[in-house]
């Protein structure tokens, strides 16, 4: 039988499953304005002091325990996910900051176009909310996060200018430029939540380039240190190792609390007035799947069948070029030192809709360049090419990363799989994901573009990968919003339009996928709607 | 506990300095203690390998490098990639390699940020912002 907590029988204002982006936000924020907030966290408290980045196992480690993929790593704390009919693997990390821990920290907003996308290019829909009904929470996440980066970019209308200058873009970011300019092609120094100077209680960057394995430094923007410590110190109570394995309902349909497991392996329930399901586009889908009742056989909150439907992950492309001049390419911040919005607005004359947006990285260390040899003839790879391949390489050479846009596919969804569980033998999520013809075509067109890019750039040597298997970093659109329960999931407050005290705040409820990376307009929604909750909470409808 | 038998460590070493051989102004594998000492720093942070290589290790007793790293490619790819990962992470981690290479790793390197705008000052991103807006704006749409 499921017990509360410490034996107490406590009910909370809020539960919130998912310490990640969204589900911090929105626990910082309550806790401060008063409510009384839980929030259960599979994962654990990771200090940075276990991260890698500043040791010479950096990259080996990179490679199997701080991998983004969780059915590489086979942590524990993850559960396995089955992607044998996907095209691209969903990547991820449970913890205490969710997979901020990992994520590269570009803060790019949406454009506006991709709220209008219905109106605009005549396919899939418009978001209940504009660019501008959004921009107000953008500044403020901004602030909050302590975003670095320069203002003016020709790519969004005018707003305010980050909080930190921008972080240097080294030479590999001037490099891609000047192709760029060549070409009259956009780009600019790339914003990220990455302090460029003291913020906080955070760190300066010192460029260690090791952003996508856990900041040693404690300076990247990762929600365990932005917003846990006050949230805390604000009366919130996160319980870590906490697995969630259902949400409760009343003969009312009101969402009553969470069933989890603990480390132990005990059950346990938290009661609570209002659920917020953070736990991402896949874990939320997986939950709200098996939280099915009586009244909702075929997942909670899913009245319009679209729970789970509609999956986007950003299919994920790279044009790697040479160059005869060294260009330490290994130095960070890892992070985006600039990024290309040319060609992330429609033309129909290209002959697919929307567009992508491109970004400069580092490319790491030698042992993740020799990755690409793996599947080389054994003299090609080893004994003097060895030396000679890395040394003609290492440090010479830079990635133009390309984001496709992904319009939302029915087909493409997130399900419970048959006979996979995590290691608590709850069922897990099985992936069914096809990239379209339009996306393909897509990829095809900035492929071929950012190959002019580095030729203009003056590469020596070109090469391009038309879609990474791992690239799954941006989930995003199970749970779509509108304002039609017929063909949505959630409001624009993101409040379940079948259950009236479960909300969504995580990128479950994207209506399309823009080419920018989503953390911050995840968080920005979120705050939004939490902000909403805390205004209209006398209105709020809860269980008896 | 070491992670490998002497005799394991022997073929180990044969293997990875037919993999990584002294050449180009680059020290060979034994030259770094790869076998000795540097595969055990990589077993410490992977113990994921250290099955696949000494089932891999033990498939070529008393097989020199070449030899030992060719059968190996062709009757065991998976256990051969354990041996070319902690071989090739090794090497790299170790400081003479990276000197050899002009790698001094992922190194603290911090910045004035009141200075990283020297695109600004050359100019560099001008053309830029002289083209002006390129986005699709939605009012009222």
């Amino acid at each position: 039988m499921a017990k509360n907590p410490g034996g107490r029988d406590e009910v909370a204002d809020v539960l919130i499953i998912g310490a990640g982006a969204s589900g911090s936000v929105a626990a910082a924020h309550l806790a401060k304005a008063g409510f009384s907030v839980v929030c259960l966290e599979q994962g654990r408290k990771i200090d940075a002091s276990e991260y890698f980045g500043d040791k010479p196992e950096w990259e080996v480690t990179s490679q199997k325990q701080w991998h983004p993929n969780p059915n590489v790593r086979d942590l524990d704390t993850d559960y396995p996910i089955n992607t044998d009919e996907s095209d691209v693997n969903p990547l991820m990390y449970n913890a205490v900051g969710g997979s901020t821990i990992l994520y590269a920290a570009h803060w790019q907003r949406f454009i506006p176009s991709d709220f209008r996308v219905k109106t605009m290019d005549g396919i899939a829909d418009d978001w209940p909310f504009t660019y501008e009904d959004l921009a107000p929470f953008y500044d403020q996440m901004e602030e909050e996060m302590g975003v670095s980066g320069l203002s003016g970019d020709p790519a969004y209308p005018a707003g305010k200018a980050p909080p930190l200058p921008p972080l240097p873009i080294n030479k590999i970011g001037r490099k891609a430029a000047e192709g760029m300019n060549k070409l009259g092609w956009h780009w600019w120094p790339s914003p990220n939540s990455i302090p460029s100077k003291p913020y906080r209680g955070r760190n300066a960057c010192v460029r260690r380039g090791t952003c996508l394995t856990g900041c040693p430094e404690k300076a990247k923007a990762s929600m365990d240190l932005v917003y846990w410590p006050d949230a805390i110190a604000d009366g919130a109570r996160l319980i870590t190792g906490a697995r969630v394995s259902k949400i409760e309902t009343n003969e009312q349909g009101l969402a009553t609390g969470a069933i989890y497991v603990d480390r132990s392996g005990r059950e346990r329930r938290q009661r609570a007035n209002v659920v917020i399901m953070c736990a991402n586009s896949i874990g939320t889908t997986r939950l709200l799947l098996l939280s099915a009742t009586g009244k909702a056989s075929n997942g909670l909150g899913n009245s319009s069948g679209l729970l789970g439907r509609n999956l986007m992950m950003h299919p994920y492309a790279a044009v790697n070029g040479l160059f005869d001049e060294p260009m330490e390419s290994w130095l960070g911040p890892s992070g985006q030192v600039i990024h290309s919005m040319e060609f992330a607005e429609s033309d129909p004359s290209r002959g697919f809709l929307r567009g992508g947006k491109w970004q400069v990285m580092p490319s790491g260390g030698p042992l993740g360049l020799r990755a690409g040899y793996s599947g080389k003839a054994l003299d090609d790879a080893w004994g003097a090419n060895f030396h000679k391949n890395t040394l003609r390489t290492f440090g010479r050479s830079f990635e133009w990363g390309i984001i496709a846009e992904d319009l939302p596919e029915y087909e493409n969804r997130v399900v419970l799989d048959s006979t996979l569980t995590d290691s608590d033998g709850i069922p897990s999520p099985k992936i069914l994901y096809r990239n379209a013809e339009n996306t393909r075509k897509l990829l095809d067109f900035h492929v071929a573009r950012a190959r002019e890019a580095m030729e203009a750039a003056g590469a020596i040597e070109i090469s391009h990968t038309s879609l990474m298997r791992d690239c799954g970093w941006h989930l995003m659109g199970t749970a779509r919003m509108g304002n039609d329960p017929e063909t949505s999931v959630v409001d624009q407050w993101c409040r379940s339009h079948d259950v009236p005290n479960l909300y969504i705040m995580d990128g479950s409820t994207f209506v399309t996928s823009s080419s920018a990376n989503p953390t911050a307009t995840i968080t920005a929604i979120a705050l939004r709607a939490t902000k909403h909750m805390i205004a209209n909470r006398r209105n709020q409808e809860v269980a008896a | 506990m070491s992670a490998l038998t002497q005799t394991e460590r022997d073929i180990l070493a044969g293997i990875a300095d037919y993999l990584i051989p002294e050449a180009e102004g680059m020290p060979s594998a034994s030259q770094v203690n790869l076998a000795s000492e540097l595969a055990d720093r990589v077993f410490a942070v992977r113990h994921d390998l250290v099955g696949p290589v000494r089932g891999a290790l033990g498939k070529v007793p008393g097989l020199a490098g070449e030899v030992a790293a060719k059968k190996l490619a062709d009757i065991d790819p998976e256990g051969f990639h354990a041996i070319t990962t902690v071989a090739s992470a090794g090497y790299f981690m170790s400081p003479k390699t990276r000197e050899a290479l002009g790698y001094p790793g992922q190194e603290s390197r911090p910045f004035d940020p009141d200075k990283t705008t020297d695109y600004l000052e050359d100019g560099l991103l001008q053309p830029v912002i002289d083209r002006g807006p390129i986005y699709k704006p939605t009012p009222g749409l």
